[in-house]
Parts: structure tokens; C-alpha cells; sequence
């Protein structure tokens, strides 16, 4: 009907047959037209089990043996413990009991916290799949998708713009720009304000600190708090295991920055330390671990943001606008 | 007591201030146009509307200086060239704002309209010299077949009748030229001349003309002020006609004719047409444009069948003649214009379901994929767009065998009933001519269908997008 110019026939799955590099017969062999199949893409997927691979063998033995030992001492413990005092066992029974239940919430809100992670990276590679005009997923599905993500302060308000802006005609390419553009910019604006109000606190508490174990400690417990509040305001509520994962992922993809990006970042950066080190060594020391806060702060909110940015992505000159304001601000003599 | 009163300079700063906004004001010539009836009246209209309404329920998410908040507001200033007519917005808008609204009158010739626009810039230098910009936009509205006179430039008489003939002979043409062809065989073209005579003739051809436009749905007009003569109406300049006997002609009494003779006076109107009329456009507007939009109608060719479809394309061809121009280029030598960005748009993209919008697109871009390359190469910049200056039909889903289908709801023009229809795929790419006999396109036309107050703006697809791409980099 609509696709009658492309004969076309949609199958549900793709099937996939052992890949050897010999077909398994020699003569020719002639399909019917409609057999076609297109060739399995490399989807993401599967790159990811690959990363996932099993412990050694060793590893799984030795984990099961420790696990049996352990059920077994336990059951051990407990029968004796019955026999000879039983309000002491039954204490701890309690005891292991509400130990188990503890141990078992925190699991759970771990692994909870993971998945979450790893689905906003799926939301992000397919929405990196619509701007690339793959027409696999369904846009307007996926923004829906986000904003039930989002905190509901900010999405109460924009669902209404939202309903308000988008229109059927648009396609999915249009509809994902849209959506980055009109209602993750006010989230966006949010964070920044976030990660400027972070990186002030760090430039003035690492400017008044007299000890250098206390700057480590402080910036320490700073950016960890940044990060999560960024993640909190783009909907991504951390555990422990996923905020290592998370900060993992900045740093590497801090480590890795393109070179150009270091030297606009910096170059700029060290103009304005070195200007502000001509009044006080202490205040450019403060704002060379501001701008390491801001320079964090921005790649969490790319790496946490659910669509990547297309082309106006924060610079930290922006950041480093507002950190000098608010500084002005503080030192200004009411 | 001061020498200078504080009143005394705060009135100098003020005219200062004022003379340095003036300076840093900005102005941009913006020109429509489109063979007839492909929507230049509308999509007018509709831009600046959106822009005089921007605020009262617009929808310009895409025109980067409304979604930044930058935009403060645009209003109507009088034009600048008092000579042309100036583009009847009123009149325009009020067709839509009737009951039952319409489409708007058609306009035939060249006409203007000044807008300017206020803004905030930011990414400009501009910046740090106000807080708040102007932008003036002259919008120039002309017909599209005035460019299809440009290859007559490096023509003679004798070539432009000869290839004339050409066209009148081909498959669509030659049963209703017929007639004319016969008539002016029996002429004896170095007779005196007889006026009244020519003037008949010079009417049977137009009237041609007009059959293959409106009747025909060809695209290749040849001379374009014939059908849409603007000011020059039953002016001797325009009447003439490609004599279609050179074949029979002596060569050498060709050249001697003197201008009193039939053929002589034929080819001295050609010769004036080609200097006062084509040269003349060339020199006096083209040069001035600084941004183009073209826009075409794909869906009406399409309709019409085979031979309409292949004229508009050999007439996109004729019309990209004119931006084609390179720094070797004699039209380049001649005009030296200065157009840098040219937004080709489909129009009508609400008669066909969202889903066939990248069909229309595809299809536009191979129109005029071989002067896309060369523009590339000009780097001048283009883009293809999908448009419907104002929406006529609502979308929505429907059932069809079980199976959903997006469906269109809209008021038809011919008989103002409601139809609920799929209308129909468009094709990717260029139809081949096998696929002619077994497809026949029969896509339906609308009328506005919502009264829109003159406050409000009138509901478009993908207009931000076209003004983010002709004038958005110049609000920075």
C-alpha cells in the first residue's frame, strides 16, 4: 500500500544461521525472489555480550564450592545451635534474617540502578539512530518514553509544550531535534546551573582550605554530589555499582577528549587562572579545581543526557562565565 | 554653571546611539518564485504572517531565533523601490480569513513587500555593539517563467524559432499548434508589414501558450512574459512569434531584411524583447537577490501524466540556468549576481500523508541533482524541503483491509466536501516511462479548510525550517 514502489516484505526476526566461511553446498542453488533476507547487522547488542564474557571455569568452581560450604556451615550452625541453646540460634536467625533482607534490598536497588543506566545508554543509540535517519524506531514513542524518565517537576509543565509543538507531519528526524531542543534544553539549563554552582563552591572552598588533604577530600565529596544530582535531574537515580560505573565512563571519556577540545577548554582556562593568579595564588589554585568540577559536570550531563547533543553542546566557557559571576557576587563588598 | 547641560549630552549619546543602530542594521532580499500556480502568493503570505504574529500560537520551533527567544518582533515598513508594485498582504490574508476562505488571487508580476524584523543578537559581533538588532527583509515576488527567457539571451531569432519549432512539433505540443504553424507557413515574410496582422498572430500564439499552461499542465513557457506579462500588456514588444519556415528561407535575404518587412520586424521585437525585457530583469532585480526560494508543485505534474512531469523538469533545468553561474560563465560576466543560498521547496506537501514527505523530498532532489552538484561546486548553498505554506488537511489513522493506514482529512477544492482518503504514494525517484502505463496519479486538491483570524497565524508545515535556512543565519 504505501510502500508499493519497494516491493518490500517485513519479516519479525531475522534468522541467523551459524556463519562458517564454506557454504555448505557446492552446486548452485537458485531462491525465490521473496526468500531474500537482508544480512544481519552488528547490532549493539551484540557487542555488549560479547564484553560481558563468563569467569574462567576455575573461578565458577570455586565460587559454587564456597557457596555450598557456606549453606552447609550454616545449617550446621543452626542445628547445633537449636539443640544445645535454642534463644541464642533463634537470635540469630533474627539476626541473619533481617541481615538477608537488607543484603537482598540493596541488591535489588543496585541492579535496578544498573538497568537503568544501560537502558538510557539503548535510549541514546537509538535516538543517535534516528538522527542518523534510520528509520527502525519510533520517535514519538521515544520522547514519550523520556520524559516518563524525567522528574515529574519538569515534566508536568513541558508535556504541555510539548503536545502544544508537536506536530503529526513531522518526521522522526524532526521530532527527536525537536524534542532535544525544546524540552531537554530547560533540563540542560538546570544541570548547568548545577555544575556552576558546584564549581563555585570548589573554586572558594579550595581557595580558603590551608591543607592539601582537605582540598582532596573536599573536591572529592563535591563531584560526587554533582554527579548525582545531574544524574538526578535527567532522571537517573544512582546506586553505588552504577555511580562507579557512571564516573568510570566520565573519566574515561575525559581521558580520551579530542586534543582540540583540551586546548580551547584549557587554553582558555589557564588565561583566566593566570590572570586571577596575579592576585592570589590561592584563587587560581581554586579555579584550576573549579573548571576540573565544571569539566566533569559537563560530561556527565552529555554522557546522562537521553538524546547526544547535535551541535550546540555546553562549552565551558559558559560555565566558567557563571562561576566568575557568582564569584564577583561573593567577594563584591555589600 | 556646566558648559554642557547633562540634558544637552544625553541627547548627543541618543542621536549617537541611534546613528550606530542605523549603521548596524542589516537588509536582505529575499526572492519567491515558481511557475504559475505553484504557491508563491501563499507561502508569502503565510511567512509573514508567521512572522508579524510570532507569539499568538506560532509555530516557528525550528527558526532558531524565536526558539532561542531572541526574536522581539516584526512588522511591515514601506519598500524601498517605489516603482514596483508592492505584494497585496491584505488582500491576501483576508481570503483565508473568510467564510468559507480560499485560496488567494494569484499575482502576475513582480511585486514587494519590506518587513523588518527586530532581534537580540548573540553570536554575532553585533553584540557587543547594541542590544537589539534589525533586519530587513525585502521579499520579492516574481514569476518563475520570466526565468525560462534566459538561454533566449544567447540566442538568435533564427535559433530560438528554430528550437521553438523543436518544441511545438514534440509529442504534447503538436496537435494544438497545428493550426498556428500552418498559418504562419503560408506568410510571406519579406512582405511589408501588416500590424494588425502580427498582433492576431502574436494573440493566437499566447493564447497557445496559455492552453499548455493551464489546459496541458506544461511547464516550458517560451517568451514567459507572454502568459504573465506584468506591466507590458499588449505592448508591441511582445508581440511576436517563432517563424516556423527557415528551413524554406533564403539565408542571405534573412539577413538583409529591413526591419519594414514581415520577418525583419519579427526579429527586431525579438531582438528589443531580448534587451528591454530579459536583460533588463536580469539587471535590474536578479542582481539584487541575496537569498532565493523556488518553489515547484510536483503533485499536479504528476497528475497530468507523463509529458507534464518531463516538462517541468526540462523547465527546473531552464530555470537553474539562472543560478548556475560560475566566474566563467558569460551570465556571470553579463549580471554578476550574488545569490548564496537557494532553498528548493516542494509545495502541497499536505496532500500526501507525513510518511510520503521524504518521497517528495527525494524526488525534488532529483530534479535538480546535476545543477545541485555545480551549485555545490559555486558553493552556493541549497536544500530541498517539503512545505505547505498553509495547512489544509489534518492527519490522522485509519483501517484499510486491517491493516492501519495514515489518512488525510480535507475540504476538496472542486466540490467543498470533506474527504477522508489515503491519496496515494509518491514516487521515490523519477518515474521510468514504463511506469506511466501501469500508475496513474490522481492526488486530490484542497482548500483551507479553518477560518484563521487576521491576529493569528495560519497553520504551515515546515515554513520555520525555510526561514531558518534563507534568513536565520543572519539574525545570529
Amino acid at each position: 500500500m504505501i510502500n508499493k514502489f519497494q516491493q518490500q516484505i517485513l519479516f519479525d526476526e531475522i534468522e541467523k544461521t551459524p556463519q562458517t566461511n564454506k557454504p555448505y553446498t557446492q552446486s548452485q542453488v537458485v531462491f525465490e525472489n521473496t526468500d531474500w533476507q537482508p544480512e544481519a547487522e552488528d547490532d549493539i547488542e551484540n557487542i555488549q555480550l560479547i564484553e560481558k564474557s563468563k569467569p574462567h571455569w576455575l573461578w565458577r568452581i570455586a565460587l559454587l564450592l564456597f557457596l555450598g560450604l557456606v549453606a552447609y556451615e550454616l545449617t550446621e550452625f543452626f542445628i547445633s545451635g537449636f539443640n544445645n541453646s535454642p534463644i541464642i540460634a533463634s537470635l540469630y536467625g533474627i539476626l541473619l534474617f533481617i541481615i538477608t533482607l537488607i543484603f537482598g534490598r540493596t541488591v535489588y536497588r543496585e541492579l535496578a540502578s544498573l538497568r537503568q543506566l544501560s537502558k538510557r545508554d539503548e535510549v541514546r543509540t537509538k535516538s543517535e539512530s534516528i538522527l542518523a535517519a534510520n528509520n527502525k524506531y519510533d520517535a514519538r514513542e521515544l520522547c514519550e518514553k523520556i520524559s516518563n524518565q524525567l522528574p515529574c517537576d519538569i515534566t508536568i509543565g513541558e508535556e504541555k509544550t510539548w503536545a502544544k509543538i508537536s506536530q503529526p507531519e513531522y518526521s522522526d528526524i524532526e521530532v527527536v531535534q525537536l524534542y532535544s531542543q525544546e524540552i531537554l534544553s530547560s533540563v540542560d539549563q538546570k544541570a548547568l546551573d548545577e555544575v556552576a554552582k558546584f564549581s563555585t563552591e570548589s573554586v572558594i572552598l579550595i581557595a580558603i582550605s590551608p591543607v592539601a588533604i582537605i582540598d582532596m577530600m573536599l573536591l572529592f565529596w563535591r563531584n560526587l554530589r554533582m554527579i548525582d544530582k545531574v544524574a538526578g535531574l535527567y532522571g537517573l537515580k544512582l546506586g553505588y555499582w552504577s555511580r562507579i560505573r557512571l564516573i568510570k565512563h566520565v573519566f574515561i571519556n575525559l581521558v580520551y577528549a579530542g586534543a582540540s577540545e583540551i586546548i580551547t577548554d584549557f587554553g582558555a582556562d589557564l588565561l583566566g587562572a593566570e590572570l586571577l593568579g596575579k592576585l592570589s595564588g590561592r584563587m587560581a589554585q581554586g579555579l584550576g579545581a573549579g573548571m576540573l568540577t565544571a569539566r566533569l559536570g559537563i560530561k556527565t550531563i552529555s554522557l546522562c543526557r537521553p538524546i547526544p547533543f547535535q551541535n550546540k553542546s555546553p562549552k565551558l566557557n559558559d560555565i566558567r562565565k557563571k562561576i566568575i559571576i557568582q564569584i564577583k557576587n561573593l567577594i563584591k563588598p555589600k | 554653571m556646566a558648559i554642557i547641560k547633562k540634558e544637552h549630552l544625553k541627547k548627543i549619546k541618543r542621536k549617537a546611539n541611534d546613528l550606530l543602530n542605523r549603521t548596524l542594521d542589516q537588509h536582505i532580499t529575499l526572492a519567491v518564485t515558481g511557475l504559475s500556480r505553484s504557491g508563491k502568493t501563499a507561502f508569502i503570505t503565510s511567512l509573514v504572517n508567521q512572522l508579524i504574529n510570532e507569539g499568538n500560537s506560532s509555530q516557528l520551533s525550528f527558526f532558531n531565533p524565536v526558539n532561542q527567544g531572541r526574536f522581539i518582533a516584526a512588522k511591515r515598513v514601506p519598500q524601498k523601490s517605489l516603482h514596483i508594485a508592492r505584494f497585496e498582504y491584505d488582500t491576501s490574508l483576508a481570503s483565508f480569513c473568510n467564510e468559507p476562505p480560499t485560496w488567494p488571487e494569484a499575482t502576475n508580476g513582480i511585486s514587494e513587500l519590506r518587513l523588518a524584523i527586530r532581534y537580540t543578537p548573540k553570536g554575532s559581533l553585533l553584540k557587543y555593539a547594541t542590544d537589539t538588532a534589525t533586519l530587513f527583509l525585502d521579499i520579492t515576488d516574481y514569476p518563475g517563467e520570466w526565468l525560462l527567457d534566459l538561454p533566449m539571451l544567447n540566442q538568435t531569432y533564427e535559433e530560438w524559432s528554430e528550437s521553438t519549432y523543436a518544441l511545438l512539433q514534440g509529442n504534447a505540443r503538436s496537435e494544438l499548434s497545428k493550426p498556428l504553424i500552418t498559418k504562419i507557413n503560408q506568410l510571406d515574410p519579406f512582405s511589408p508589414v501588416d500590424e494588425q496582422l502580427l498582433a492576431d498572430l502574436a494573440k493566437e500564439y499566447t493564447d497557445l501558450l496559455h492552453q499548455f499552461r493551464y489546459e496541458l499542465g506544461l511547464s516550458v513557457i517560451q517568451p514567459g512574459r507572454f502568459i504573465l506579462p506584468g506591466d507590458l500588456a499588449d505592448a508591441p514588444i511582445l508581440q511576436f512569434f517563432p517563424y516556423t519556415a527557415f528551413e524554406s528561407l533564403d539565408s542571405n535575404a534573412y539577413q538583409n531584411a529591413q526591419d519594414d518587412t514581415l520577418i525583419g520586424m519579427l526579429r527586431a521585437r525579438f531582438v528589443e524583447y531580448k534587451e528591454r525585457v530579459v536583460r533588463q530583469f536580469y539587471k535590474e532585480h536578479f542582481v539584487n537577490f541575496d537569498r532565493q526560494i523556488v518553489l515547484a508543485d510536483c503533485l499536479t505534474p504528476l497528475n497530468n501524466g507523463e509529458s507534464s512531469f518531463n516538462d517541468l523538469q526540462q523547465a527546473i533545468g531552464l530555470i537553474l540556468e539562472s543560478f548556475n553561474y560560475g566566474q566563467s560563465s558569460v551570465f556571470s560576466r553579463l549580471f554578476s549576481p550574488k545569490i548564496d543560498k537557494l532553498l528548493f521547496a516542494a509545495t502541497k506537501a499536505d496532500h500526501v500523508t507525513p510518511e510520503q514527505h521524504q518521497n517528495l523530498v527525494s524526488l525534488l532532489n532529483q530534479l535538480v541533482y546535476k545543477t545541485k552538484h555545480q551549485l555545490n561546486y559555486e558553493t552556493i548553498e541549497m536544500k530541498t524541503l517539503a512545505i505547505a505554506s498553509v495547512k489544509t488537511t489534518r492527519v490522522g489513522n485509519s483501517l484499510h483491509n486491517g491493516q492501519p493506514l495514515p489518512v488525510l482529512q480535507g475540504k476538496r477544492a472542486d466540490n467543498e466536501q470533506l474527504i477522508t482518503l489515503f491519496p496515494g504514494a509518491v514516487p521515490e525517484k523519477l518515474p521510468k516511462s514504463s511506469f506511466w502505463d501501469e500508475q496513474q496519479f490522481n492526488y486530490i486538491a484542497f482548500k483551507p479548510q479553518q477560518v484563521c483570524d487576521v491576529n493569528e497565524c495560519l497553520p504551515h508545515i515546515r515554513i520555520d525550517q525555510a526561514m531558518q535556512f534563507l534568513f536565520g543565519d543572519k539574525m545570529k
